[in-house]
């Protein structure tokens, strides 16, 4: 222990109560939101700051928000000064050029006093329904600069002393499109902090300011102690990987990661330069998504705060996509080049951990992200709202690791409304949402299995919706194999025009594949896009990469992928080298081991190599 | 010393330097630092060996194989863009 003053038991209880804190202002963001993006889609994050804006305690769901909160705390006390933060404030920001990541995250700040003495921070963000941006929603594929990007808020006072700042609070929901909701959630934001207020306060009051301070300083302290102690237990060495995102052209991110005694340096040098295209990352995203990885990688089971971040350096040079300048487009970058950064410091920290057998066991195949649909328009109800689809990462399918398979629509961060739900809230039918069979990256073990869907209008006034494509578009999104294992099947959108599905619906029949959906196919890049009465969008998610030589993977798993609908008879043969018996479907073991030989020994040979004995 | 670098594949060091040697059959790929791909055997196939919901990275991209030279273990596959680029 750092401070002799505090001993392990307590140090241990007031160290999880101070994350449990976080928790519960979760479960208040949930229960008081205003859109099901925060109430069951779960694209929030709530987390406590030590007083100069240093993580104390960070929540759950999004690593990369942690960090950026922080900054946004920074941002405060520079644009306020102490003497003008008064207990009871709340203030508001959604600068994506000195906090925020996009406009549509806006964070909700409180600082928390004891005594007069400001002693910590509370912090939230929830992805609002509309920010008046050129694209109901915010993300916007045809802004070429940030002002068309919707409200830009570099730090306000909406609670001055305990008191709602109405005028303020009004004009920001009424430059929004759905201000009723927007207000919600803003007003969930506050809920949220006065939770974390009142429950810090009780802790202060319970063991006073010497000791709470002390404990939170010996957290920090803690979590950096030991992840400088796991990093030190791997060679050093530096290991590389790129993405390509395609948006008017292909545009390559590149990182290389150093490791050298105890830190890590990220060195995104090679990154192209930004784009005229809402795909470019702030400094600050970039720095986020590079902690949530290691958070996620390495440091899994410790307190989750700023000691993650100080053994780690990140190098973006300025004026690229992963430090963008001002005033570059940014709205979609959460969801393209921000999942991208995490894809490349996920896959160089595996690429890492092989180097060690204490750490292999932690290896996963890296998924490098999927694409989104966000619809806006009138439901059936004669409401107005932008809503997303399928939330981000919920029905992905996971990496496989060196011992399990991925976990089917394993998911992200984020959770998914069933079918049900969205069909009462929106004007939609879903014709189908499975998991998509041969999507999982073949292995030794397979990935998981991700999600496809296809929904149409039903019951739309206006015969319409509008829809934005965002995500990562590029045939490398979805999961990457690793060390032998093959990619997850591409996640791509998929506009289905004019089809005959409707006539087919008063038939009594109902299309269950995109063959028998029929219609003019238009894949979807980075755009804006209409739904009407006789399309049917087509859209599948990530799934997960495999991890070793599919030869290898136990004959007796594919038989029971192929049972469970997750894997063709002709993948099991052509990819597996597994044959079944045509009668019970079982595994002919005999053949099996005969047909894998053969495959070998036929892909060696279109390399001359030696023949297998 | 020795010590993994990833599946299949190992750092070894000795008297005369450090090595990447094949795990399965030991065979010394390269020295350690030195591009342990080129010293693999090297074959592409269409994407769609993969899978098929692969088959529309067809024409712009490769599953790229590398085997270990000496007892043809799989070390790494890869999707490359099919130009080189």
């Amino acid at each position: 222990m750092l401070i002799k003053n505090v001993d392990p038991i307590t140090f241990e209880v007031l160290s999880h109560r101070l994350h449990q804190i976080t928790r519960e202002m979760g479960i208040t963001l949930e229960r008081t939101g205003g859109t099901v993006t925060t109430t069951q889609q779960h694209d929030y994050n709530a987390s406590l700051y030590r007083p100069e804006g240093e993580i104390m305690a960070a929540g759950e769901t999004y690593g990369h928000h942690v960090v950026c909160a922080g900054f946004a705390v920074r941002r405060i006390l520079e644009r306020f000064g102490k003497d003008e933060i008064c207990p009871d404030d709340v203030f508001l920001l959604n600068d994506p050029y000195l906090a925020a990541i996009h406009n549509s995250d806006v964070y909700v700040i409180a600082p928390i006093h004891y005594q007069n003495e400001l002693v910590a921070w509370s912090a939230t963000f929830v992805h609002v329904s509309d920010v008046g941006a050129m694209t109901p929603g915010g993300d916007s594929p045809d802004a070429t600069e940030i002002f068309q990007e919707g409200i830009r808020i570099p730090g306000i006072k909406l609670v001055e002393r305990g008191r709602l700042k109405k005028d303020v609070f009004d004009t920001i929901i009424h430059m929004t499109r759905q201000p009723e909701a927007v207000g919600l959630d803003l007003k969930c934001e506050i809920a949220a902090n006065n939770v974390a207020k009142a429950r810090v306060q009780s802790m202060y009051k319970q063991y006073g300011s010497e000791m709470m301070n002390a404990v939170s300083m010996e957290m920090v302290h803690y979590t950096e102690t030991l992840l400088r102690q796991r990093i030190r237990e791997f060679p050093d060495g530096s290991w590389s990987e790129k993405l390509t995102i395609e948006a008017d052209g292909l545009r390559r991110l590149a990182l290389t990661l150093r490791k050298e005694a105890d830190h890590l340096t990220f060195d995104f040098t090679g990154t192209d330069q930004q784009v005229p295209k809402g795909i470019n990352l702030p400094y600050h995203g970039t720095f986020g998504f590079c902690f949530g990885a290691i958070l996620y990688c390495l440091a899994f089971d410790l307190p989750k705060n700023q000691g993650v971040l100080r053994p780690m350096t990140v190098t973006a040079p300025e004026g690229t996509i992963v430090n963008v300048r001002d005033p570059g487009p940014i709205s979609m970058s959460t969801t393209s080049s921000g999942f991208g950064v995490g894809f490349l410091a996920s896959s160089v920290l595996m690429q890492m951990l092989a180097t060690s057998e204490k750490w292999r066991k932690e290896i996963i195949a890296p998924n490098a992200s999927h694409r989104n649909c966000r619809h806006s328009g009138v439901n059936q109800y004669g409401r107005y709202s932008p809503f997303i689809n399928m939330a981000h990462g919920a029905l992905d399918g996971n990496g496989a690791g060196i011992s399990k398979d991925g976990v089917d629509s394993g998911g992200s961060y984020m959770s998914c409304p069933n079918v049900e739900w969205m069909e009462l809230h929106y004007p939609l039918l879903y014709l189908f949402r499975r998991h998509a069979r041969d999507s999982s990256g073949a292995g030794k073990f397979r990935g998981g299995a991700g999600v496809e869907s296809a929904h149409m209008l039903h019951d739309a006034p206006e015969k319409k919706l509008r829809g934005v494509a965002y995500g990562v578009a590029s045939p490398r999104n979805s999961g990457h194999g690793i060390f032998g294992g093959y990619p997850g099947a591409p996640s791509l959108m998929v506009l289905l025009q004019k089809t005959t599905t409707n006539e087919q619906l008063k038939k009594n029949q109902c299309p269950v594949d995109v063959a028998e959906i029929g219609g003019q196919p238009k894949t979807l890049g980075y755009c804006n896009f209409e739904l009407r009465h006789d399309d049917v969008l087509y859209m599948r998610v990530a799934s997960g990469g495999g991890y070793g030589d599919p030869l290898e993977r136990d004959p007796q798993l594919v038989e029971k992928d192929v049972h469970n609908g997750l894997v063709s008879v002709q993948a099991a043969r052509d990819i597996y080298g597994v044959v079944l018996e045509t009668v019970d479907g079982k595994v002919d073991l005999a053949a099996t081991e005969a047909l894998r030989k053969r495959i070998r020994q036929n892909e060696l040979k279109e390399s001359n190599a030696l023949s297998i004995s | 010393m020795r010590y993994p670098f990833r599946e299949n594949l190992e750092v070894v060091g000795d008297g005369a330097g450090t090595w990447i040697h094949c795990s399965r059959c030991s065979h010394p790929l390269c020295r350690a630092g030195e591009d342990w791909k080129r010293a693999c055997k090297r074959t592409t196939f269409s994407p769609a060996q993969a899978g098929p919901l692969m088959g529309d990275l067809t024409g712009t991209y490769l599953l790229e194989k590398l085997y270990c030279p000496s007892c043809g273990a799989l070390i790494d596959s890869d999707l490359i863009e099919a130009d080189g680029g």
